[in-house]
């Protein structure tokens, strides 16, 4: 082996490596925040496929831009923002059969292992937010989500005291919506 | 139900979320290793597949040349479809830069949102131009390509050819129409309100 080829090989190594740990690192983190894309997925879907279709779409569009990722932000911030921005431009691919990449993905439905009093006050918030503006309906979810405002706002791109101001009036609209599913 | 209830119900969703693993390595490293590879952005995917299909369309063109003749009115028509399709180039390019430039890990959600329902109306304005041009540019390919496949000069006997120019023109208007109705009610008007919605959410109160 000439040593041109020799230091070339240990470039690839070591380029390899590299990509591995990146690799690694994003796996690890999807995982610990998975449930954030599964929540972003269930208000901006409204079938399983559909979910599962975003899901991924957010998952590659994560990968794609991890490397960017330096850190400045908190990675659930940063994932949020990919997640949103990914949902908000998701287009139902109506006329497409569906991918079946895994179909255990999502097919699971959690809120059924929810206690049974809940259940049906569940369904009623789903309802709710599912009746939201697209960009009201990332502001509630970061909201439920306990985020702070300033986060809210550094994700959504308005100011701190807007969200405050919009969150009461998203609060007032879901008052109205409520009322007469729970008289009901 | 209070904003605060609704908290404490996403709070038991979350608890039960915790305990399911929806994704696991396998899955994941699936995804990116084979799925990264095809395409997804649907917008990036067809002003590409417009700029290559341009470029190919314009040089495809270039080898008339030798084929038009001295005829000025050939050789105005063709330089007017050149100047056409270039046009078209320099636009497609101007929008691939801009959708390089929305990258959703770095661009805030309203402004992102704010941003894409812009750049799809002014993809739609651009079609319906082509659209309503349509007319214009097939007669000048109707003369130039007469030129070249047939070696006939359409404009020496104008009036020979003005019911086949006028049955094409009529056909386009009535496709033209289709299409129209369809962007405009299903797309155009879509987009506007989107585009409304993003405005609003990021006017300050």
């Amino acid at each position: 082996m000439t040593k041109h080829r020799h230091r070339l090989l240990i470039v690839y190594k070591q380029a390899d490596k590299l990509d591995n740990s990146i690799e690694q690192a994003f796996t690890q983190m999807i995982q610990q925040h998975e449930r954030l894309v599964y929540k972003v997925c269930s208000i901006y879907t409204d079938t399983n496929e559909d979910s599962r279709d975003l899901f991924q779409e957010i998952i590659m569009q994560a990968w794609r831009s991890y490397p960017k990722f330096k850190g400045e932000a908190q990675e659930s911030t940063w994932l949020y923002r990919v997640a949103l921005n990914t949902a908000i431009n998701h287009q139902r691919k109506k006329n497409r059969s569906p991918v079946v990449l895994y179909p255990e993905l999502l097919h699971q439905h959690p809120e059924d292992q929810l206690p049974d009093a809940y259940k049906e006050e569940y369904k009623i918030l789903q309802r709710m937010i599912a009746e939201l503006p697209r960009l009201d309906k990332a502001l509630i979810l970061l909201y439920l989500e306990d985020r702070s405002y300033n986060e809210i706002a550094e994700i959504l791109g308005i100011s701190p005291s807007n969200v405050g101001t919009k969150l009461n009036r998203i609060k007032d609209r879901m008052k109205k919506q409520a009322q007469p599913i729970i008289n009901n | 139900m209070e904003l605060n209830d609704m908290k404490d119900m996403w709070q038991k969703m979350d608890d039960v979320l915790r305990q399911q693993t929806m994704i696991n390595e396998k899955m994941l490293n699936y995804m990116i290793k084979e799925r990264s590879t095809k395409p997804f952005n649907t917008l990036s995917n067809a002003e590409h597949f417009n700029f290559i299909s341009t470029i190919v369309i314009l040089f495809a063109s270039l080898l008339l040349i030798p084929y038009l003749g001295n005829n000025i009115g050939v050789i105005i028509c063709y330089a007017l479809m050149l100047m056409a399709m270039a046009a078209t180039l320099v636009y497609s390019y101007r929008i691939l830069k801009q959708i390089k430039k929305m990258d959703p890990s770095t661009t805030p959600v309203a402004d992102l949102a704010q941003r894409t329902e812009k750049l799809k109306l002014e993809l739609n304005r651009y079609k319906m131009t082509f659209l309503i041009a349509g007319p214009a540019l097939m007669f000048l390919a109707y003369v130039v390509m007469f030129k070249v496949v047939r070696g006939v000069n359409i404009l020496d006997n104008i009036q020979k050819y003005t019911p086949v120019i006028l049955i094409a023109i009529a056909l386009y208007t009535i496709i033209f129409l289709s299409v129209y109705r369809t962007y405009y009610f299903k797309n155009i008007k879509a987009i506007q309100d989107n585009l409304r919605e993003a405005e609003i959410f990021k006017q300050q109160d």
